[in-house]
C-alpha cells in the first residue's frame, strides 16, 4: 500500500496545490508560471506512472514509443525549467536580473545540444534511463535562481514580513526540491544499472521532497493577501 | 554501500545543509531587520513627542505671555483709563454728555471685564490653584453662563494632580470640545463626567446636539482649517491617551482616556 502511494506521489501531491488553487482562487499574476506548471506536471506525472504500472498489461514492448516514459521525465524537466523561470523572471527583483534573463536561453541551447549531439529524447531501450545530465542541469539552474531570491533577500532594504515576500512560499519548498534532487538526477542513470534497490529507495527520497515541494506550492496559494 | 551511494548519499545530506543553512541565514537577517526597523519606529514617536511637547508647551507658554500682557498692561491702562473718566465731574455736565459719559463708562466696564475673561481663560491660574477638577467647573458654568445651553458637570474628586503640565493639557483639549460644541453644534445640554477606572482617566462629554464622529475627527484634523483638532490629537498623543467620538439616539459622546500613576487608583 505504501509501495503504492509513494509510486504514485508524483500524481496525487500536484492535487494538493490544485485543489487550493480552485478553492482560494488566487490569482496573482507572478503565480501564472506555476498555475500552468501544476496542470502540466499532472498530465505528465499522470502518464509516467500509468506507462510504469500498466504498460506490460497494454503489451507495450521494447523498442515501442510508449516503452519508457522517460521521454515524458524529460519534457517535464525542460517545461518545469521554463516555467519556473518565467515565475523568477515575473518577481522582479532588481538582482543579478540580466543573467536571470538568459539563463533560459543558455538552457535551451544546452537542450538542444545535448539531444541532437548525446543523447535520445525518447529512449526506447530497456537500460536506458532518464538524462541525468537534462535533470541534473535543470536542478542546478533552478538551485541558482532560488539562491539569488534568498540573497535578494538578505540585501534588500524592505521590512516586508519574510512570508509575505512574493513567492518565498515556492522558492523555499522549489530549494528544497532541487538540492535533495541534484545529486539524485545526477547519478541516477549510473545507480538504476548498477544498484537498482539503492536506486528504487533513493527516488522514493525524491517522490518525499516532490511531496514537500507541492505542500509549499499549496501553502503559497493558500496565502492570497499578497 | 560503494563510492556512488556514498557520493549520492553525502551530496544530498551537503545540499540539504546548504539551504537550510541560507534559508536559516535569511531568518536571522529579517530578523534583525524587524529589531532594527522598531528601534527606529521608537526612536521616530519619541522625536515626534519630543515635537509635540515642544510645540504644546510653547503654545502654554505664548498664552501666558498673552495673558499676563492682557492683564498687567492693558487690563492697567484700561483701569486708569476708567479712573480718569470717573474724575470727570459728571453732574456740571449737560444731560447729552452725561449720557455720553454713562455710556463710555459702561463700554470701558465691558471691556475690563472682557479683558479680563481673557486673560483669565487663556492663564491657568485656577488650574494651578485648585485642580483641573475645579477649572472644568469654573470654565462649565463660565461658558454656559447666560446662555441656552444648559452645563453639568460630574467630576470624579478622587482625581489628583500629579503633573500640572497633562492637567493643562486635558483642560486645553476640554476647553476646545466644549468651545466647538458652542459654535457648531448648537445643542441645548451638555454633560462633563469623569471618573477613574483601571489607572485611567476616563472624560466623558455628551451633548445633544450635532457632534462629530470619529471618521470626521480624522478627517478634519488633517485640514488646515482643523487646527484645534490637531491641537487636540496631539495633546492625546502627548498624554499617551486616547480619544473617541460616538453617536447614539441620545447625542453626541467625545471619550478621552489619559493614563495616570496608579498610586490615585487606591
Amino acid at each position: 500500500m505504501i509501495r503504492k502511494i509513494l509510486d504514485w506521489s508524483e500524481v496525487w501531491a500536484l492535487l494538493i496545490p490544485l485543489a487550493v488553487i480552485l478553492w482560494r482562487r488566487n490569482k496573482a499574476t507572478y503565480l501564472r508560471p506555476i498555475r500552468i506548471y501544476l496542470w502540466v506536471a499532472l498530465v505528465l506525472n499522470t502518464g509516467i506512472d500509468l506507462l510504469a504500472e500498466y504498460k506490460l498489461k497494454w503489451g507495450i514492448q521494447t523498442g515501442d514509443l510508449l516503452w519508457n516514459n522517460n521521454f515524458l521525465y524529460n519534457t517535464g524537466s525542460i517545461i518545469r525549467f521554463f516555467l519556473f523561470a518565467w515565475f523568477f523572471n515575473l518577481l522582479r527583483q532588481r538582482f543579478m536580473h540580466r543573467i536571470k534573463m538568459a539563463l533560459p536561453f543558455a538552457f535551451l541551447v544546452f537542450v538542444l545540444a545535448n539531444f541532437i549531439f548525446y543523447e535520445n529524447f525518447i529512449p526506447r531501450g530497456e537500460y536506458e534511463s532518464f538524462s541525468s545530465r537534462l535533470l541534473a542541469t535543470e536542478a542546478a539552474l533552478l538551485l541558482f535562481y532560488c539562491l539569488q531570491y534568498f540573497i535578494f533577500l538578505i540585501i534588500e532594504d524592505t521590512h516586508t514580513r519574510l512570508s509575505l515576500h512574493p513567492g518565498f512560499w515556492v522558492v523555499t519548498g522549489l530549494s528544497i526540491y532541487v538540492s535533495v534532487s541534484f545529486f539524485i538526477f545526477l547519478f541516477y542513470s549510473y545507480l538504476s544499472i548498477a544498484t537498482l534497490n539503492f536506486a528504487v529507495t533513493i527516488w522514493d527520497v525524491h517522490n518525499i521532497v516532490y511531496i514537500i515541494l507541492c505542500l509549499f506550492i499549496a501553502k503559497q496559494f493558500y496565502q492570497k493577501n499578497e | 554501500m560503494n563510492d556512488v551511494t556514498y557520493l549520492v548519499i553525502v551530496g544530498i545530506g551537503v545540499m540539504l545543509l546548504m539551504v537550510v543553512s541560507i534559508l536559516l541565514a535569511v531568518l536571522f537577517n529579517q530578523r534583525k531587520k524587524d529589531q532594527h526597523r522598531t528601534a527606529l519606529e521608537k526612536l521616530r514617536e519619541q522625536q515626534q513627542n519630543q515635537l509635540i511637547e515642544a510645540a504644546v508647551r510653547s503654545e502654554e507658554t505664548e498664552r501666558h505671555r498673552i495673558a499676563e500682557t492682557l492683564h498687567d498692561e492693558v487690563g492697567a491702562i484700561l483701569s486708569s483709563a476708567k479712573l480718569h473718566l470717573l474724575g470727570i465731574k459728571a453732574q456740571q455736565l449737560d444731560e447729552k454728555d452725561q449720557r455720553l459719559h454713562e455710556k463710555g463708562r459702561e463700554l470701558l466696564n465691558d471691556v475690563i471685564q472682557k479683558v479680563r475673561g481673557i486673560s483669565h481663560n487663556l492663564h491657568s491660574n485656577i488650574l494651578k490653584e485648585f485642580g483641573l477638577n475645579e477649572a472644568i467647573r469654573h470654565f462649565i458654568r463660565k461658558v454656559t453662563e447666560g446662555t441656552i445651553i444648559t452645563g453639568t458637570t460630574a467630576l470624579d474628586d478622587n482625581y489628583k494632580t500629579e503633573n500640572p503640565d497633562n492637567d493643562i493639557s486635558i483642560y486645553r483639549m476640554l476647553q476646545e470640545l466644549v468651545n466647538n460644541i458652542l459654535k457648531y453644534a448648537g445643542a441645548s445640554e451638555m454633560m462633563i463626567n469623569s471618573f477613574l477606572e483601571n489607572n485611567e482617566l476616563n472624560l466623558v462629554i455628551f451633548h445633544n446636539g450635532n457632534g462629530l464622529t470619529q471618521q470626521q475627527f480624522e478627517e478634519f484634523r488633517f485640514q488646515k482649517e482643523g487646527l484645534g483638532l490637531k491641537n487636540i490629537q496631539n495633546r492625546v498623543i502627548l498624554l499617551k491617551g486616547t480619544i473617541h467620538f460616538t453617536s447614539g439616539s441620545e447625542g453626541y459622546r467625545i471619550n478621552i482616556r489619559i493614563p495616570v500613576k496608579s498610586s490615585q487608583h487606591e
